[in-house]
């Protein structure tokens, strides 16, 4: 091989590229004009290079996403709520970098003894005692220092605060004007109640309607799991899970007859809302095109149903 | 409604788990892609999965904003990709693994784009097989070059900054890794050239 090609032939891979000064890939090509054998060398790495578009990218397992954020909430919820001891008030912080440095010059002084005279070690051993009533004032300080925290800084001085999104009240959230704009939108979603004013909207305590999964399209669920609203008269009481990553809604329909109130019943069921990322939702593995969430059946807040939805994060 | 980038940063480190939530939702697949690409199976891919989002988590305060935060991701990735894949040769259990490796992506449906035919579809297949498998047969840090710069499409110097070394590296890898992969799959880049060639004549 000539030099000229070897040269060449180094520089092929920045060629196809296009990585090379404007000189140096005309000369490239030039030689590549002249010579067969590097024109070779050239078209078979072009070719390896096109040839990469038949790899085949290797796909998550189905529902392995949801799965990993759970995981992940975990560990992270987990290494939160571990208390950061060595953090306090500003006046242990100050107190321990004193003794810091304290620590130092007795680490420095120790070695200063080991390379010393039995003299000088009998007259560093005297001092001895004051360390030991350094460290003894330290520990004191410290006890004492966690003991005048208030919660404020107790909280703080552990990890970061974790914000879950159950922090904001939902019910504040409903009045807010984007939420209102919201409720207008809501209409498309099926299964909701129709037609209802913002009165009724905001306060219904009885909602005449009923919400069928059967009704709901595209929805793949499970009648064993998952029992229909039904009824004339009810109240659905929710909340917002935050042990998830989406902004589940969990509820549960409380029907009560009018003419007794010994026949309540609980039903879990579904409440339909927009998902933020409507085309990514998986449930057990399952993909669904569906803009709805199934949902668990806890029930915490009185919020009708109406107030739950307004009250989701769109 | 969707974040901006420097607003899950913020909120991120003010400890919203909502914008963590948000980062894991934009980039996991792509964090999955690459941790699989280069440790080659599931399990560590996972492993790799919650290291580099707990780092995210714990060392948002570090990142400066002089780099994109995508890089930045990409970064805390290959090295946490490519320390399981050291730990892993070094614990010699590669052997183990290489047998678990994940080869269930030949039984995915292909793209139709290229299968005209049963026959074709066939070859397409095989060569799909082969293809994935050269890649895999190089060296992880031939490998890693490879998957950022064909396939992430990024360029010399964004995967040097990801990789912490020179262009000059970068470059003498990638070119060493076509020139190895040409030698694995000689049959079809020579019969191509050889068809090519006859067409021209």
């Amino acid at each position: 091989m000539r030099l000229r090609c070897r040269s060449v032939q180094q520089h092929l891979s920045d060629y196809i590229d296009c990585g090379l000064s404007s000189r140096r890939n005309a000369m490239v090509k030039n030689h590549l004009r002249r010579c067969s054998a590097c024109r070779h060398e050239f078209e078979s790495l072009r070719r390896t290079t096109g040839l990469l578009s038949f790899y085949v990218e290797p796909e998550a397992p189905k529902g392995y996403h949801n799965r990993f954020w759970r995981e992940l909430q975990f560990t992270v919820e987990q290494a939160e709520s571990q208390p950061r001891w060595w953090t306090g008030t500003g006046l242990w912080r100050s107190v321990s970098s004193t003794g810091q440095g304290l620590l130092d010059w007795f680490a420095y002084s120790y070695r200063t003894l080991i390379g010393a005279s039995n003299q000088w070690l009998l007259k560093w051993g005297k001092s001895v005692p004051v360390y030991s009533f350094i460290l003894i004032g330290m520990s004191a300080l410290f006890i004492a220092d966690r003991l005048m925290q208030t919660p404020e800084e107790s909280r703080r001085s552990g990890a970061r605060q974790l914000r879950s999104p159950l922090e904001e009240d939902p019910v504040r959230l409903v009045l807010t004007q984007e939420n209102r704009e919201l409720i207008a939108k809501r209409e498309k979603v099926p299964g909701l109640p129709q037609g209802l004013s913002n009165q009724e909207r905001h306060a219904p305590k009885k909602v005449n309607h009923q919400l069928k999964l059967a009704d709901v399209p595209n929805q793949d669920w499970d009648s064993n799991d998952y029992a229909p609203f039904e009824g004339n008269s009810e109240t659905l009481r929710a909340q917002i899970d935050d042990s998830d990553v989406f902004p589940y809604l969990i509820a549960s329909a409380q029907l009560s007859n009018p003419d007794s109130a010994l026949t309540t019943r609980e039903f879990s069921g579904m409440v339909a809302i927009d998902s933020p990322f409507p085309d990514k939702f998986e449930r057990e593995g399952r993909q669904s095109n569906s803009s709805l969430r199934v949902l668990k059946h806890v029930a915490v807040r009185d919020l009708s149903l109406t107030e739950v939805y307004d009250s989701v994060k769109l | 409604m969707e974040r901006t980038e420097a607003l899950l940063v913020a909120d991120l480190l003010e400890g919203d788990t909502t914008a963590l939530a948000s980062i894991v939702e934009k980039y996991g697949k792509l964090a999955y892609r690459l941790a699989i690409q280069i440790t080659k199976n599931h399990e560590d891919a996972n492993d790799v999965m919650q290291e580099t989002f707990l780092k995210v988590y714990e060392s948002i305060g570090s990142f400066r904003k002089e780099s994109a935060f995508e890089t930045w991701l990409y970064r805390i990735i290959v090295n946490q990709a490519l320390n399981t894949v050291k730990r892993r040769e070094r614990r010699r259990e590669s052997s183990f693994s290489d047998a678990n490796e994940i080869d269930l992506r030949f039984n995915l449906p292909g793209s139709s784009s290229y299968a005209n035919s049963p026959h074709d579809d066939v070859e397409k297949k095989e060569l799909q097989k082969w293809v994935t498998q050269a890649v895999d047969s190089l060296s992880a840090k031939h490998r890693t070059v490879v998957i950022l710069h064909e396939f992430e499409g990024l360029t010399h110097p964004q995967i040097a900054t990801i990789l912490n070394c020179s262009e000059g590296t970068v470059r003498s890898r990638l070119h060493y890794a076509r020139r190895k992969l040409r030698d694995l799959l000689k049959p079809y880049v020579d019969g191509v050239i050889r068809s090519r060639e006859k067409e021209r004549d």
